[in-house]
């Protein structure tokens, strides 16, 4: 039997440069890249691996309007089996505890998961919040923090770190892995695959497919309200030091200097120096 | 009509830019310098499957439509034009070209390598004596019972380093008095077939350019491509569907030029501002991004004319003359607004300039495109 | 889940930093909880699970509780995600704060993000500011967030839920000694089944000795990130440390390729730094590291990169190849 791998990831603006449409109060999307959010890559890398090491099937998730499909199109394009968008009206504004709720609706719909893996942390809301509070809904243990992960039999065997140890764990599937930043490096989209990931059929899970739960309600029932949206006044002074390279090399140890910091050395050379 | 990129293409863009940024830009610059390709990053386009990327999936290939070709080509070319030279020539030239006349046991016997990357293809046609002059080639194949014996030389070859099989454009004799052009497949493993030392370029530095040499080399007839008094046809097609192919790769130098010189002038102040906001330099901006999305357009245009089976020779003319026109103006004018640094070679945008000459020259000089273009207004395709 | 009405008092979760005391960032977080607690009127709570949590009620009297509710425990001796949250949800349960403050620690956001779920209320992590509404008489806790690559300040209120949790990172607040009268303690029996814990650890575990952690006071780090590309490089930040009494630290990247000690992460998940000057070679400046760092004085950032996020909190911005600059000043101040 595959193990069955769900890949939980996020679609999130790609840009630098923010601006706040003052009177809507939020973000302005228009004209922006979307990209898969990069702590979600490393996810889908492990999810990735795991299939090839053990004989998995990856399905790849996502909670987000129409446009999110191209996340998963990119999904599918690195290598995962199937996908799934979780979209609608309903789940929109929603914040971390409405998402881990219409999360836990979708698994009651899949009902069978050996593996759920998360990134750490989205660009956008940057909350992290959501892999526990699965944990929490699902009643999954969660690791993170793992070196090592090896699967016989349903159990899984890890070296991992929690808090100031570091520990040889064992816990039997299904479990809710949340993987580091940089923890492998994310396979490239080939061609090839380009192609047969447009030819997939993508599942969409909406208010409906839950058998519409009252308590499911993204804009009326997330806790959290978000009551201002401010560009952020950092109050640095963002001076670009310019000039060939040694120009800038120079003017860095000027300011270096200028803040007391002189080579060790120099000092012990002043020192014997004078004797 | 729509002037938008299909999600698909916009992912093809997307994932090969992700991959040349991160794989090929570190070793552009040492590539350039020591006038080489490095094996790793011919590993890393087996990898990506870039070796066949219009071949059908039963030969090993992404089986992908021409546009998705060009935007690759053109993704890898903003990063490293010789690496996009040496996939174009390979899979346009070389691969498809084979696809489209060969028979099933050409194809059979040279696709799969061809497409895993595993053997490297070029296509030889000038001469020195016969450059846009191609009917004036003196190579010549004479036959010989089950063979025919190939004597004549090759200049300016693309992949010759690198590669192991070669469409070669020759002159042909047969017992019964027959001539003609053929193109002959030729490996380097035939006997009599030596390759010459390596060209000191100005440009396109990492795709190594050499002579070939043919001396008494046995071609055995089943290598002889189509039919052989076809030849002639087969080249011009050939370069024709090439033509775009270069058109990517000016586009990808001109784009890479653009994107550099708008990032510069934002952060090189001078007179106490940024010289993006001094219309000298602004001005020379909003040139290029004209001109370069104009040249996209053309380019895309006639990859799409391809995909719907049309003719697309005029097109295919019209988008290499233009684009590499824009390529060399772009290139020359980032390097007039990074000023002295644009000079030196710790910056790119002196490589893209010497990159850029060469559109407007091999495949078809700029005249004889103009040419192409002019017969076939001529002609009624106005 | 709890009438909004019934819920008062504000609690601060006291996380033991490696046995040794309470966590620094619990004792700032009190001087502000003080402060929130006596505009509403409310009671400050602390809430202490410690092996010999004895041990650290002095400090906490210290800093301005009203109350401590401890429960004391071998087994509470590391921070344990089952045992933790069950024995702090029956307490919330029980008691109904409505206000819960933690430390924006490994610790702090995994636990409150945990029981914010049973709670089913909203949590707020990694805040950079608190406030509170006292139009409408609602008292509404507001707190600043960042988001978007920390391009953007978010203030987020929880309405209609309780407790209104948060998460709030070292060095926003300062700690203010005060010593309340008559301040109460609770001590609460532990009762954990342990059978419920799913996670078995396999032979013993290795501590991990953590040096004593010089970056949060030192006056001058020099930070590296995957922009040095290779443990050669990245050794050249240890010698510049070397060479200017400087101290190293540096991003995710680093760790997990080896270059660098997990001791030096600077960031969410790492130390808080306060320097006079901080350079940063080859970090993109991505917000898990960024709010490591906003404290210091001033920030060079240099990076290849123009787009990266890191010249947007740097006061000095170095578009270079960052090896290159590195080595450098390797080279000046080694003489």
């Amino acid at each position: 039997m595959p193990l069955k791998i769900f890949i939980l990831i996020k679609q999130v603006p790609s840009y630098h440069n923010i601006e706040i449409d003052k009177s809507t109060g939020t973000i302005i999307r228009k004209g922006v890249n979307n990209i898969i959010n990069p702590d979600d890559l490393f996810a889908i890398e492990l999810g990735l691996n795991l299939k090839e090491r053990y004989n998995g099937f990856v399905t790849v998730m996502t909670m987000g309007p129409p446009q999110a499909e191209f996340a998963l199109r990119e999904s599918l394009a690195m290598g995962a089996d199937n996908a799934i968008l979780i979209s609608d009206p309903r789940f929109a504004y929603s914040d971390t505890l409405q998402t881990t709720l219409i999360l836990k609706e979708a698994f009651k719909i899949i009902q069978e998961y050996d593996i759920i893996i998360c990134g750490c942390q989205t660009s956008d809301s940057s909350t992290g919040q959501v892999p526990f509070q699965l944990s929490e809904a699902l009643d999954i243990p969660l690791i993170t923090d793992f070196f090592t992960l090896e699967i016989e039999n349903y159990l899984l065997k890890s070296h991992r770190n929690f808090g100031h140890e570091s520990q040889n764990i064992e816990v039997n599937l299904p479990v809710l892995l949340r993987v580091v930043s940089h923890f492998n490096s994310p396979r490239f989209i080939s061609l090839p695959r380009i192609k047969t990931s447009f030819d997939k059929e993508i599942k969409i899970f909406d208010f409906k497919t839950f058998n519409c739960p009252e308590y499911i309600d993204g804009n009326n029932k997330s806790p959290t309200k978000v009551v201002q949206i401010d560009k952020v006044n950092l109050k640095r002074k963002n001076k670009i030091i310019d000039g060939s390279v040694n120009e800038k090399i120079q003017s860095l140890i000027h300011l270096m200097r200028e803040h007391g910091i002189n080579g060790v050395n120099h000092k012990k050379l002043n020192i014997s120096g004078y004797k | 009509m729509n002037f938008e990129l299909t999600e698909k293409h916009q992912l093809v863009r997307r994932s090969i830019r992700n991959f040349a940024e991160k794989k090929i830009a570190p070793h552009a610059a040492m590539m350039d310098k020591e006038a080489r390709i490095l094996p790793e990053i011919l590993e890393e386009l087996s990898k990506m499957n870039l070796w066949g990327i219009l071949i059908p999936e039963k030969y090993g290939g992404a089986e992908l439509d021409t546009l998705s070709y060009i935007i690759t080509i053109e993704e890898i070319s903003r990063i490293c034009a010789s690496t996009g030279l040496t996939l174009t020539v390979h899979n346009a030239l070389g691969a498809s070209t084979l696809y489209k006349w060969g028979n099933e046991e050409q194809k059979e016997r040279f696709l799969f390598d061809l497409t895993s990357g595993k053997k490297i293809i070029g296509f030889s046609l000038t001469e020195p004596n016969a450059g846009s002059d191609a009917r004036g080639i003196e190579s010549l194949a004479i036959e010989d019972r089950n063979y025919f014996v190939l004597n004549g030389s090759k200049i300016f070859v693309t992949n010759s380093e690198i590669g192991s099989v070669f469409l070669v454009a020759t002159r042909y004799q047969t017992n019964d008095g027959q001539e003609g052009m053929a193109i002959m497949i030729v490996e380097k493993e035939m006997e009599g077939y030596e390759l010459g030392p390596k060209e000191d370029k100005m440009g396109m530095r990492g795709n190594q350019t050499r002579s070939l040499y043919f001396n008494n080399v046995r071609v055995p007839k089943e290598n002889i491509l189509g039919q052989i008094k076809d030849g002639f046809k087969i080249a011009m097609e050939t370069l024709d569907f090439g033509r775009i192919g270069i058109a990517a790769q000016a586009l990808g130098i001109a784009q890479a030029a653009y994107e550099h010189s708008v990032e510069y002038s934002k952060g090189r102040i001078q007179f106490k501002k940024p010289i993006s906001q001094f219309q000298g330099i602004s001005f020379k901006l909003a040139e290029m991004a004209t001109a370069i999305d104009a040249a996209r357009l053309l380019v895309y245009r006639t990859a799409h004319l391809r995909d719907l089976n049309k003719n697309f020779s005029k097109e295919s003319a019209m988008c290499k003359l233009y684009a590499s026109k824009v390529a060399r103006k772009t290139s020359q004018e980032a390097i007039q607004i990074h000023g002295g640094y644009g000079y030196m070679k710790d910056l790119p945008l002196e490589r893209y300039y010497r990159d850029a000459k060469i559109c407007e020259i091999y495949e078809g000089t700029s005249e004889i495109m103009k040419l192409i273009i002019a017969n076939q207004i001529l002609r009624g395709n106005i | 889940m709890n009438k909004l009405k019934e819920c008062k008092d504000v609690w601060v979760f006291a996380e033991i930093k490696d046995h040794e005391d309470v966590h620094d960032c619990v004792l700032e977080i009190l001087g502000k909880a003080r402060e929130i607690a006596d505009k509403l009127g409310h009671k400050l709570i602390v809430i202490l699970l410690s092996l010999n949590a004895e041990n650290y009620i002095p400090t906490i009297k210290e800093h301005g509780a009203d109350k401590i509710i401890y429960i004391s425990n071998p087994n509470l001796k590391h921070y344990h995600e089952k045992i933790f949250t069950d024995l702090v949800f029956n307490l919330i349960q029980k008691h109904k704060p409505s206000i819960f403050l933690f430390p924006s620690t490994e610790v702090g956001n995994a636990l409150a993000a945990r029981l914010a779920y049973r709670c089913h209320t909203g949590l707020v992590s990694n805040v950079l500011n608190l406030e509170l509404d006292c139009q409408n008489k609602k008292n509404l806790l507001i707190s600043d967030k960042p988001a978007y690559l920390g391009n953007i300040i978010v203030k987020i209120t929880c309405p209609k839920t309780r407790p209104q949790m948060c998460t709030i990172s070292k060095g926003t607040f300062h700690r203010k000694k005060l010593r309340k009268k008559n301040i109460e303690i609770e001590k609460v029996e532990y009762k954990f089944d342990l059978s419920k814990i799913r996670i078995k650890i396999k032979g013993s575990p290795i501590r991990k000795d953590k040096p004593s952690a010089t970056l949060s006071d030192a006056k001058f780090v020099i930070g590296g990130g995957h922009g040095l590309t290779s443990k050669k490089i990245f050794d050249q930040v240890f010698q510049l440390a070397k060479y200017t009494n400087g101290q190293v630290g540096g991003t995710r990247r680093p760790i997990m390729e080896g270059w660098m000690p997990e001791h030096l992460q600077i960031g969410i998940s790492g130390e808080t730094i306060f320097p006079e000057l901080y350079l940063s070679f080859g970090i993109s400046g991505a917000i898990q590291h960024v709010v490591g760092v906003t404290k210091s004085k001033t920030i060079v950032a240099i990076n290849k990169d123009p787009n990266a996020p890191i010249f947007k909190v740097a006061d000095y911005c170095i578009i270079e190849d960052a090896p290159k600059v590195l080595n450098a000043l390797v080279k000046y101040f080694r003489v």
